[in-house]
């Protein structure tokens, strides 16, 4: 029917014009990256450039930001291994169990994660400066798992409690202490939901640059997102190395949110959005 | 229930580490804001602290820059819960019909969110350069604007240009929490609705936006919130500037203890954000909660 077509019509316009507003910086992002030097600071700026280059790239092969990637990978992997660890056992302990505390508390995870984070900031820094442990690692894992630990708890709960306990009666029944039917039953089922969290505590951590600019002074124990800023000197921005690091950094990531997004979305709202 | 019995105790075993975690990485903060916020020491804390009574506050609330930057805040605030709901149900909404490849734009759509915020605000600044600028170059070519233009250099636009690229970067939350909601809508009620020869505006307003108003309240107060909470972006993009032209709350938090190595201020100021937020954050618990119990 005639007005059925057209309204798809108009949809899919709608649709490609929102993609293009979305995806715009990204492409803008990549061709400047392969830009020779003067190609991206020319006025008016070079839509369709002559001659590519990877030259931009050098930065991310130097030694430096290897250290940088490192410093990343570690801090962020420690930090998800804990958040998960802690987060499911304390999700399974708030599904499974009744107790006085428990919904003031399953409140206070929820209450964790909206706090503003420059109630942080003086406190953090403070407190890490007196013990002397301000420009380490350990630092900026202790800070990450406190930001991304409530958030944790309160998606895991709500996962965990989407699965039947007649799960966990079975194995109880079948003689096994609540510890194994934690481990042995309801963690593999819950898995959807732990993957969620260990992507969403990865990423928050992989971006995070503000406790990290606070915190880490030392050129050797920067993370990554540091390294995206030091591509700003005092007055020049070398803009085309920094897309190029900025191409470096958000690839991954990207990468494995468009191979796993399904998993990962559903996981973002509870379970309620399909496919 | 089974467990309530004989699992009282080892309940709180197992949630024990991550309470004390939350508590103590919570609670300190929040508490040590608000001794700081009585006293005044020297630089950078050290030095004795001397109780000051309200002193702070006082000083505080009768400065013109803290009602500047709550000015900011509010419109911040308010304009993006606004603007990024509108978007992300207009998002949502096409999503939301069956049309080939929607996965492909979800996909798309949702890819803001997931880069880093740094990278969101590095891009966008190279694109906003008065001199390169591909925006620039873009609006200029469509004769939306006759010249090029420092956005983020003059006080009357920074805010809000700041304020379009938290749409950009944000508007796939919204986005998903309604899109999860309108799948929740049967087709049923369309069609009935179709049968009594309803058109689209009428299925609009009568079907689908009232089945959306639980999810509308909630992730109205989450994005209060969460615009409330907002550093990332005004840091890198403007520092606040100019002249705190586009500086929230908690850039001045900031601001205050590391530029002007006002610890003490800085830590008033996050008390009263504290203090702001909690009720929005309050709210929004115990609405969670409470539907946590009605289907738990």
């Amino acid at each position: 029917m005639k007005s059925d077509r057209s309204s798809t019509l108009l949809a899919y316009i709608c649709l490609i014009v929102l993609a293009v507003l979305v995806l715009f910086p990204f492409a803008w992002m990549l061709a400047t990256s392969v830009k020779t030097q003067p190609d991206v600071y020319k006025s008016p700026p070079v839509w369709i450039p002559k001659k590519l280059t990877l030259a931009n790239y050098q930065g991310i092969l130097t030694p430096k930001w290897g250290i940088y990637t490192l410093n990343s990978l570690l801090v962020c992997s420690v930090t998800t291994v804990i958040v998960v660890a802690v987060g499911s056992v304390a999700a399974y302990g708030f599904s499974r169990f009744r107790f006085r505390m428990r919904d003031t508390l399953l409140s206070v995870s929820l209450v964790g994660r909206l706090l503003p984070v420059s109630v942080m900031f003086v406190p953090f820094y403070m407190m890490f400066a007196k013990i002397g442990l301000s420009d380490t690692l350990w630092t900026l894992v202790v800070v990450y798992v406190i930001t991304n630990l409530p958030f944790g708890i309160w998606i895991l709960t709500e996962y965990i409690n989407s699965i039947p306990r007649s799960l966990d009666e079975a194995a109880i029944i079948d003689g096994s202490s609540f510890l194994q039917v934690m481990i042995r039953v309801v963690f593999p089922v819950a898995s959807p939901g732990i993957v969620t969290v260990a992507f969403l505590s990865f990423i928050s951590s992989w971006q995070e640059f503000l406790f990290a600019n606070l915190f880490l002074t030392t050129v050797s124990r920067r993370t990554l997102p540091l390294g995206l800023m030091g591509y700003q000197g005092q007055y020049f921005i070398d803009w085309g190395g920094l897309m190029a690091a900025a191409v470096a950094t958000a690839l991954p990531m990207t990468l494995v949110f468009v191979i796993f997004q399904r998993k990962i979305v559903p996981g973002l709202t509870g379970g309620a959005l399909k496919g | 229930m089974w467990m309530s019995r004989r699992g009282v105790n080892l309940g709180v075993l197992y949630i024990l580490p991550a309470m004390i975690i939350i508590v103590a990485g919570l609670a300190y903060p929040v508490i040590y804001n608000l001794y700081l916020g009585f006293f005044r020491g020297g630089i950078v804390g050290t030095g004795r602290q001397q109780f000051v009574g309200l002193a702070n506050f006082a000083s505080i609330l009768r400065s013109r820059e803290f009602w500047e930057v709550a000015k900011n805040t509010g419109i911040w605030t308010a304009g993006i819960t606004v603007l990024i709901e509108l978007l992300g149900f207009a998002a949502a909404f096409l999503l939301n019909q069956s049309l080939r490849g929607r996965v492909i734009f979800r996909v798309i759509f949702l890819l803001p969110f997931v880069i880093p915020g740094i990278v969101a605000a590095l891009i966008w600044r190279f694109m906003l350069d008065p001199s390169f600028g591909a925006l620039n170059d873009v609006l200029w070519r469509l004769r939306i604007t006759h010249e090029y233009f420092p956005w983020l250099a003059r006080k009357e636009t920074a805010l809000l240009t700041v304020m379009v690229v938290y749409l950009w970067k944000v508007f796939p939350f919204p986005m998903i929490m309604f899109l999860a909601s309108l799948q929740t809508i049967p087709d049923e009620l369309y069609e009935a609705a179709r049968a009594d020869a309803a058109n689209s505006w009428q299925l609009l307003r009568l079907i689908t936006l009232p089945m959306l108003r639980g999810t509308v309240l909630a992730t109205t107060i989450l994005m209060i919130i969460l615009a409330f909470n907002s550093f990332d972006l005004t840091y890198i993009m403007t520092g606040g500037g100019p002249v705190r032209s586009s500086e929230i709350l908690a850039m001045y938090v900031y601001d205050l203890g590391f530029t002007s190595l006002n610890f003490n201020g800085a830590a008033t100021v996050a008390t009263l954000m504290f203090v702001a937020s909690i009720t929005f954050i309050l709210l929004y618990v115990s609405r969670t909660m409470h539907e946590e119990s009605d289907t738990g």
